[in-house]
């Protein structure tokens, strides 16, 4: 995955996409850390690139009607609907829905025949709290979340008080964490390494400082992270 | 068919220009509604024949029948007073009928493979 | 009134004998002003004028979010800052900018004098400014609302916005929302019955038919929210939980409810700007519409596939993902009718000799603008990749981009294209043309950056940002761009004004357009025109400027004057025959005197007044009874001449005249609130936590039963008092016994709201079934008004054997009722058998 990620990105920057360029960044979509995300993101780029060609092509033959009159006139206007209106949109959204809803089913938190490890992402106005229910004895930690990177996680997520959103952009999709409801996210950082993470629903005036960090470790560091966590927290 | 529903076509042909988009409106919200049903008394974990859960066999059963409806309605349309005359109305009206069961196969395709209630 | 002066001194005779009839009075008389030309012009002044209160909101937040850590405005400041931008410029600017325009435009596109309901008009325009007004002016107050224009709860709900913000939102976008649900009935029965004579449905002008796609979608897409609305209130003012998860409501119900509005609202607000453009990219191609079969099934498969992927607003709450496939589907396919319309204008550009003027070139923005926007909505339809960019900047750009690109520049498109019909003068351009470039660059500057801020991961609604994010520069370019773009608009103004004040005169059809309202005198006069044509081709294909003057010369159908009535023609709604004539009442203060009982209703509820509420409740009741005052007649008129020859009957004494469709259509609309309701108890049935409640209702069956046969009775006795009417000219006992059928049912329910229902604010099942039996409560007693009004119109001598219009609009009452209340009480007698089922699990897998 990572291999043609960067492939794509390399056409893709190559391709003329300079104002794009840098997309590096604490909470850049673009700056995948994991397989959801990269997955996204060459999605985007596909979309993209189809965008520029779609728009070049229909600016193309705006401006050349415009500055060439007598252009398309041999065309009859059934088919410059038919071919442009019908055909074209038609078989490029199929292909692109078939395409997205196939990521999709592999990205959503279905059944796994192992169970991956679990953690809870609980929110209120205006802070994250996380606790690791598979770890016994392992206190909660609030605006920390630890992960084991290189395998899948599901982050259980709930609300308190309003509606809030679970958002690590270089790890994932957001997820919202609304109250009375459970929803879960699976996510994988491929490296150990600190990704920032916000609340992206608003949730009132603390809403832009509900930001949080997901800290993934090696997975044999992991288990003594959240017990040491504990530690840290009875201080 | 000959019913109040015939009655009030043939007085105001013009709903023949909602009739498909009707049916897909129709489909739309009794799919969501017993998917939702369906995730509430858990259909999905049944297993039914050929490894299918009740949900799947439901839903694709509605969507089936939906586009055997709109089918229906085509043929039927192809018969009115309106389809004779041929005209923007008579076209645009069949045109949307076709329209609609394009879109009724679009939406609803997914019925056969993705995951029902996750 | 006329700048082309008519030679004729017949034409002249009888623009003055029309004048006296049609025209509003000066002075204080303006306020009892009905006219469509006026109304209108009033509309799109007042929604120009909420557009620039929510451009300067718009600075307020560019100028907060240009630099990192921003101490400008604080966040709760920026809240009542961003909320009131997206409430003013959806509510207050694009809806009513639109109505105004079609208010304006459709009469004189369709050849008619007015509007269908005239006084409804002026009640819209005024709830309008009223609900308007009482947004802005607790903005003035700090006091705005302040929980996104959205209005999620439950931050939305009593418990996290305690103080009156919510309830200006919840209560001022309601009171606004009368004008958009009256304009809805209006422009749809305007459109299917008042054309000029000939005008077949094929025939129409192509504006007409996304109007009348319009506004059915508005008759099904605004009484969702209405109904969100009104239950938030209901939870915040007296406690009823519908969409409080501890007590088995879900703030899900109100995300439903709010984009099953939300999302047909951007094709409502999108439609009628692609009529414009149909309308006038013809035109300077010089040629005619192309494709307008294929866009008139465009118009009309966007009008129901827009109803069908609100869920994509609401990808990341956790629905199953093959729900959210429909949706994400369907938000796909609506580019497909979207796609035929543009490469329809680009076949009619590619067809005709295009010539270059403001318009056009408002209007090439506008396909830069609206395709970008397009493309970047396919790629949000796309599940996974709206996990990531829902609810960052990328989404403000895409919204700008299609809001904008599909509202604002067509919009100023057709401002420059018809100001010459509304001032009768013909622009001077010297500040068009910069002033376009200006809005166009300074747009791309400000929004195309949002799409990179976003996909760098910046959420919306945040009042600050940190600095190091990779957010700065791009987000001081946007603010830089914000404020290139509202010096075009300024300068757009002030090229307006000069327009109008030193713009020159020009003759009928400066655009050489083949539309009829150009074949009115500009600026029109009241009664747009003074002989009504015959149409005998798509009316796209016209010679207004021959037709003008014949018109003006009395030489079509109603080229006189009669016993000072306002006349116009109603048609055949598939056909265009000619069908009856239509008289529209006068100038009055009544649309005013309501207007102001309901703002006092709607200000009582806002200051928790409850009980004083109910004397403007009161007064909005008897003054619409008042309305009803200058209707009818005592006599029978039978067939009047309409000239050409041929002899009309009057409205009065026709099966189905508009006030008739009116009737069918709002109930159209009451239904949709009424299904929503009752689809939204089912689902918190199975998808809200913390069911099953403690306690269920125990009506038993007698009672019930009892209701919906009384119910049931009031439309068998209003048909025969009907039948009864037409063959003798006189029944008065059935309606006094529908009334009393009425009453009966009304009591009931009211009984079994106060004794079968435990505390229902202990529950949100209690507390639906309770507003489900409040409802038909409401709808029956409703129907005890229709049914005594029914028996006093005949004892008063309105009703004959040819005169039984009143009657049958009580009818329409009275069948919907029954139905109605069939269905809550089967309902309600149904939900404790339903709770009964044990759900496995109470909340979503």
């Amino acid at each position: 995955m990572p291999a043609r990620n960067s492939w794509i990105k390399a056409t893709f920057l190559t391709a003329g996409g300079a104002a794009l360029a840098g997309c590096a960044g604490p909470l850049s979509t673009l700056d995948p850390a994991g397989p959801s995300a990269g997955a996204i993101a060459n999605l985007f780029y596909v979309m993209f690139a189809g965008s520029v060609i779609l728009f070049v092509l229909t600016i193309g033959l705006l401006l050349a009607t415009l500055l060439k009159p007598g252009f398309g006139k041999s065309l009859s206007p059934r088919r410059w609907i038919v071919w442009g209106g019908l055909a074209m949109p038609v078989v490029v959204l199929t292909a692109l829905v078939i395409f997205a809803l196939a990521m999709g089913e592999r990205l959503i938190a279905s059944p796994l025949a192992s169970a991956p490890e679990r953690v809870e992402a609980r929110a209120s106005q205006w802070v994250w709290t996380f606790s690791y229910p598979d770890r016994e004895g392992a206190a909660d930690t609030i605006s920390v979340l630890h992960i084991p990177a290189g395998e899948p996680v599901d982050i259980v997520i709930t609300a308190e008080d309003v509606i809030h959103s679970f958002w690590v952009p270089r790890l994932g999709g957001k997820l919202d964490a609304i109250p009375g409801h459970e929803n879960v996210l699976r996510l994988l950082a491929d490296q150990p390494g600190t990704y920032g993470g916000v609340c992206a629903e608003f949730c009132g005036v603390g809403h832009a400082n509900m930001d949080f960090v997901v800290q993934a470790h090696e997975p044999e560091d992991y288990a003594a992270t959240v017990s040491g966590a504990a530690t840290e927290a009875s201080q | 068919m000959k019913s109040p529903a015939t009655e009030t076509v043939r007085r105001f042909p013009i709903l023949w220009l909602v009739a498909g988009f009707g049916l897909w409106s129709l489909t739309f919200l009794t799919l969501y509604m017993v998917l939702t049903l369906g995730c509430a008394f858990s259909w999905h974990m049944t297993d039914h024949a050929f490894g299918l859960s009740l949900q799947r066999i439901v839903l694709v059963t509605l969507a089936l029948l939906a586009c055997i409806a709109n089918i229906g309605m085509i043929r039927l349309y192809r018969r009115s007073e309106l389809h004779e005359r041929r005209d923007t109305i008579g076209v645009a009206a069949d045109r949307l009928n076709i329209v609609a069961l394009f879109c009724i196969i679009f939406t609803f395709g997914p019925v056969v493979a993705l995951s029902p209630c996750h | 009134m006329t700048t082309t002066p008519e030679p004729d001194s017949d034409a002249i005779r009888l623009h003055h004998a029309l004048a006296t009839i049609w025209d509003t009075k000066p002075g204080l008389g303006r306020l009892a002003a009905v006219n469509h030309t006026v109304l209108g012009r009033r509309f799109m002044i007042a929604a120009f004028t909420f557009f620039a209160i929510g451009g300067v909101l718009s600075m307020l937040i560019r100028i907060q979010l240009a630099t990192a850590e921003s101490a400008f405005l604080g966040p709760d400041i920026y809240n009542q800052v961003f909320t009131m931008h997206g409430t003013v410029m959806m509510f207050l600017f694009a809806i009513p900018m639109f109505e105004g325009f079609a208010i304006y435009l459709l009469p004189k596109l369709l050849g008619a004098r007015d509007l269908a309901f005239p006084r409804l008009t002026a009640f819209g325009f005024y709830c309008y400014i009223f609900g308007g007004s009482i947004l802005i002016i607790a903005l003035l107050f700090g006091a705005a609302p302040d929980s996104g224009w959205f209005m999620y709860t439950p931050l939305s709900s009593s418990t996290y916005t305690p103080g009156i913000n919510a309830d200006v939102w919840l209560l001022g976008i309601t009171f606004v929302e009368i004008s958009a649900m009256s304009a809805a009935v209006e422009i749809t029965v305007s459109i299917l019955k008042l054309r000029a004579p000939g005008m077949s449905l094929t025939r129409m002008p192509i504006f007409a038919w996304y109007l009348l796609v319009v506004a059915l979608m508005m008759l099904v897409g605004f009484p969702p929210m209405i109904l969100a609305s009104v239950l938030l209130e209901l939870e915040r003012a007296f406690d009823l939980p519908f969409f409080d998860p501890l007590r088995g409501g879900d703030s899900l119900l109100w995300q439903h409810l709010f984009w099953l509005f939300g999302h047909p609202e951007v094709y409502i607000i999108f439609l009628p700007a692609a009529g414009a453009i149909s309308t006038m990219l013809p035109v300077f191609a010089q040629t005619r519409l192309v494709g307008y079969g294929a866009i008139v099934v465009a118009a009309i498969a966007v009008g129901f596939l827009s109803f069908g992927l609100w869920v994509h607003h609401m990808f990341t709450v956790g629905i199953p993902h093959l729900a959210l496939a429909f949706f994400s589907a369907a938000s796909a396919l609506v580019a497909i009718p979207t796609a035929v319309q543009i490469f329809a204008w680009l076949a009619t550009l590619s067809q005709g000799r295009p010539r270059f003027d403001v318009p056009m070139l408002y209007m090439i923005g506008f396909f830069v603008v609206f395709v970008m926007g397009g493309l970047t909505g396919v790629m949000l339809a796309m599940v996974p990749f709206d996990w990531q960019a829902h609810d960052t900047h990328f989404v403000v750009a895409h919204l700008h981009y299609v809001l904008v690109g599909g509202f604002v520049f067509p919009m100023l498109a057709a401002a420059y294209y018809w100001l010459p019909h509304i001032t009768g003068k013909f622009p001077v351009h010297h500040l068009s043309v910069p002033a376009f470039w200006l809005i166009f660059v300074g747009f791309h500057i400000t929004f195309f950056m949002m799409h990179l801020t976003g996909l760098r991961g910046m959420p919306r609604r945040v009042h600050s940002y940190p600095d190091g994010v990779g957010w700065e520069w791009l987000n001081f370019l946007s603010s830089v761009g914000g404020f290139i773009m509202t010096i075009g608009f300024a300068l757009v103004v002030v090229d307006i004004i000069l327009q109008v004040r030193f713009g020159k005169a020009h003759g009928r059809d400066p655009w050489k357009a083949g539309t009829l309202e150009w074949a009115t005198a500009t600026p029109p006069p009241s009664y747009a025109f003074a002989s009504l044509p015959q149409i005998d081709r798509r009316a796209d294909g016209l010679e207004p400027a021959k037709i003008g003057p014949e018109l003006a010369a009395g030489k079509g159908y109603l080229g006189f004057t009669r016993n000072g009535w306002m006349e116009t023609l109603a048609v055949d709604m598939t056909t265009g025959k000619p069908d009856h004539i239509v008289l529209l009442p006068n100038s009055t203060f009544l649309p005013l005197y309501t207007a102001i009982a309901t703002g006092a209703f709607v200000l009582c509820l806002l200051f928790k007044l409850y009980w004083i509420s109910l004397v403007p409740l009161a007064g909005v009741l008897v003054l619409l009874l008042a309305w009803t005052v200058p209707c009818g007649f005592r006599e029978d008129h039978g067939p009047l001449p309409i000239g050409n020859g041929l002899d009309l009957p009057i409205h009065y004494e026709v099966d189905r005249p508009p006030s008739w469709w009116a009737m069918v259509f709002a109930l159209v609309g009451n239904g949709t609130l009424y299904t929503s309701l009752l689809f939204g108890v089912l689902f918190l049935w199975l998808v809200a936590p913390g069911w099953p409640p403690p306690a269920v209702a125990e009506p038993g069956l007698v009672l019930p039963l009892a209701a919906v046969l009384l119910a049931a009775a009031a439309p068998l006795l209003a048909r025969s008092g009907i039948a009864a009417a037409q063959r003798s000219g006189s029944a008065f006992m059935p309606h006094v016994l529908a009334a009393a059928a009425q009453l009966g049912a009304c009591l009931i329910l009211v009984w079994l709201m106060a004794t079968a229902i435990p505390d229902p604010t202990t529950h949100a099942y209690l507390a639906a079934s309770f507003v489900v039996l409040g409802y038909c409560a409401l709808h029956t007693g409703l129907g005890v008004i229709f049914a005594g009004f029914g028996a006093w119109r005949q004892h008063a001598g309105y009703v004959s054997a040819r005169r039984t219009l009143d009657l049958r609009i009580g009818k329409l009452w009275h069948d919907y009722t029954a139905l109605s209340v069939l269905a809550g009480v089967g309902l309600v007698l149904l939900l404790p058998l339903l709770i009964g089922f044990n759900i496995p699990s109470g909340e979503q897998p």
